[in-house]
């Protein structure tokens, strides 16, 4: 706008300006980068010298030996075995191929050089630094079919050979884990072998999802840990903040990767249990859940959401299937009788169906239970159930919110109650200005801008925030309400005013141990009540 | 001659008495379903909604020594409010790690308070805040691409 409105010389060299600008912005940061290539570059071609410095041919698996000179997928691949400096023999396997995926400056799993003329790189694959022979022939299984993919692409689509540090840290542990995960899925395809077994109790998968969920744990606290911790990790390189920074990104990104992969994993042993589930042939039902399951074991790497939709589910019916509840019997009676018992009849899409009814005053959940009186609630709804300190109520506000219908007898239920407790007359026993009792203390509920339910300790900062069922979602600060308070009209309904809650049960023993003041187990029978 | 005038007038007039009735009609059952709406089960509490995105960067800015804050992450924007603690210098890293954790949206936007007190705004295209995570441009570089203005 502001060229247009000078005058036609004045326009003619703002214009130029700008141009003149916008090259320089765009050849900076390829100078910066190509210094940092050549670095690295040379760094690799030294290293790879190293490597060849010797040829002994008793240092490969068989399976590997009949490969040397072979093309796999326009990958070749060469058997370059060599002599480390402290003597000891390593084998080394390179494959050339078009791009690589992985730089490392480390003697690890990966190493490339510089494109030739004909655009073809190297991949030297060390089994110096690999524990065992399984991790060796996983890292190669890995490249062989995956180095066509270019992970770090620049602008141009050329591979980019990123800061060598850096990708260290991804390169060992992610081929390595994303090439376990191969050969186990391999190995689950041989459907004779583990036909009618348990596969959660074969080494395969029990070997995978430690090492998984090792790997999970290793990146939460690699993302946790200090500079200086990171500069003696990395070698004391001497990282810059911007290096450190990438790096924590990289670790989390790893860790999604891990749980990705883990729950690839988990998927497959589904699979494998439903095939082997009877002799007869599958239920319409279950060919329905496999080939969805099958069909999201195909899907590119990143399109997790289902997979994590499935897995949460799978997690969701474990939850289910271990509780045993006690309702508190001093807060309003269960309104199917006395208790409750629920079971799990199926699990289509995101309902679940249980089967419901009166017995004594505990609430079993047993998966096989059968059951004539069938209702249909969300899992969210039955987490929220689960998670709040008082069942019965919060089943009264998903049932005054319509997120619980039934069929048969237990329809009736519903409707007789829905008869007598219409949502119009029944008050919302977890809104603004319901009291929110624990010991002796008596907390309100109040709104935060954005709608959410709060309820500030006594004596404290600390502020919880409640969901629709009395569970606790997460936690908050006093501080975070003043920002909140500032222009509410900005921020959106889903504007992340707390941190949500990993275990409600652990806030709950936090929140008991503020107001309680001696840590122990408060007499609060039913903690929640209608305002 | 006449008499067709006549007709046609009058063929006229009918078709304009119809459309007339017809809009009346219209209208008044307009009016009905604006008056007369069923009476309505309380609607759904205001529930919590949880963004992953959301949590994502709270957790990586408590991590950067961050306490009071809150993040708004939508398809465009990352809000990002703080009260910042004194001798805070990682407004760079904020925005980085903002951009590398929602790099599907087009800007980051800081409200900087001081002692709960608005104090700055600073406004940043995630592209470019990708790129400084990335290493790819230099910090001075970045800094001098935000757009500060004061926070009233």
């Amino acid at each position: 706008m502001a060229i247009m409105v000078g005058t036609d010389s004045f326009g003619a060299w703002i214009r130029i300006v700008i141009l003149v600008s916008l090259f320089c912005l765009m050849i900076i940061p390829q100078v910066a980068f190509a210094a940092s290539d050549d670095k690295c570059n040379e760094l690799l071609r030294a290293a790879l010298k190293q490597l060849r410095q010797s040829h002994p041919d008793d240092l490969y698996p068989d399976e590997f030996k009949s490969w040397d000179g072979q093309t796999f997928e326009n990958r070749s691949v060469a058997l370059t075995p060599y002599t480390q400096t402290n003597g000891v023999k390593i084998g080394n396997i390179v494959i050339y191929c078009k791009t690589p995926l992985y730089v490392g400056t480390k003697t690890a799993t990966g190493f490339c050089t510089q494109p030739d003329s004909s655009g073809a790189m190297e991949i030297a694959i060390d089994r110096g630094d690999l524990d065992n022979l399984e991790d060796y022939k996983a890292v190669v299984y890995h490249e062989l079919l995956h180095s066509g993919v270019n992970h770090n692409p620049d602008k141009t689509g050329t591979p980019r050979i990123p800061s060598p540090v850096i990708d260290y840290v991804i390169s060992c542990e992610e081929t390595l884990v994303y090439a376990k995960t191969l050969i186990l899925l391999q190995e689950l395809d041989k459907t004779d072998e583990f036909k009618g077994k348990d596969l959660t109790k074969s080494k395969s998968y029990r070997d995978s999802s430690t090492y998984l969920e090792t790997s999970i744990d290793a990146c939460m606290k690699a993302e946790a840990k200090t500079d200086k911790e990171l500069d003696k990790d990395l070698g004391g390189k001497g990282l810059g903040p911007d290096d450190k920074i990438a790096i924590k990104g990289r670790y989390r990104k790893l860790m999604k990767f891990f749980k990705d992969e883990l729950g690839k994993i988990k998927l497959k042993v589904m699979e494998k249990k439903i095939e082997h589930l009877r002799d007869d042939g599958l239920t319409s039902g279950e060919n329905k859940t496999l080939e969805k399951i099958r069909g999201w074991l195909n899907v590119s790497s990143g399109d997790y959401r289902k997979l994590y939709e499935e897995i949460a589910k799978n997690d969701t019916k474990k939850k289910i299937e271990n509780v045993t509840y006690t309702p508190y019997h001093d807060v309003a009676p269960s309104i199917f009788g006395n208790g409750l018992m629920l079971a799990i009849a199926l699990p289509p899409g995101n309902t679940i169906e249980m089967g419901v009814s009166a017995e004594n005053d505990k609430l079993h959940v047993k998966p096989d239970l059968q059951s004539e009186n069938i209702i249909s609630l969300s899992e969210r709804t039955l987490l929220g159930i689960f998670a709040s300190k008082d069942p019965p109520t919060a089943i009264k506000a998903a049932l005054a919110r319509n997120e619980i219908s039934g069929k048969g007898s237990a329809a009736q239920l519903i409707s007789a109650y829905g008869l007598m407790n219409p949502a119009y007359t029944y008050p919302h026993p977890f809104d603004e200005g319901s009291m929110f009792r624990i010991g002796k203390a008596n907390l309100s509920i109040t709104r935060a801008p954005t709608g959410v339910r709060l309820v500030q300790l006594p004596r404290t900062d600390y502020t919880i925030v409640l969901d629709g069922y009395g569970a606790v979602a997460g936690d908050t600060s006093a501080g975070v309400m003043k920002l909140a308070a500032y222009k509410p009209e900005q921020l959106s309904k889903s504007a992340g005013i707390y941190m949500p809650a990993d275990d409600p049960d652990t806030h709950w023993q936090k929140i008991e141990s503020f107001v309680d003041g001696t840590g122990g187990p408060l007499t609060c029978g039913g903690s929640i009540q209608g305002g | 001659m006449a008499d067709l005038q006549t007709k046609n007038t009058q063929g006229a007039g009918k078709v304009l008495i119809a459309v007339l009735a017809v809009a009346g009609v219209l209208v008044i059952v307009a009016l009905l379903a604006y008056f007369l709406k069923p009476v309505a089960a309380p609607s759904p509490d205001t529930d919590v909604e949880v963004k992953e995105a959301n949590s994502l960067i709270l957790s990586d800015l408590r991590d950067l020594g961050l306490t009071d804050v809150l993040v708004d992450v939508t398809d465009e924007q990352v809000l990002i409010r703080f009260n910042e603690p004194q001798g805070f210098a990682n407004r760079s890293a904020v925005m980085a790690m903002a951009a590398s954790d929602a790099p599907w949206t087009q800007y980051i936007m800081l409200q900087v308070f001081s002692n709960y007190q608005p104090k700055e705004q600073l406004i940043v295209n995630t592209s470019l805040a990708l790129e400084y995570g990335n290493g790819q441009i230099s910090e001075g570089d970045f800094s001098e691409a935000w757009a500060v203005s004061p926070l009233q």
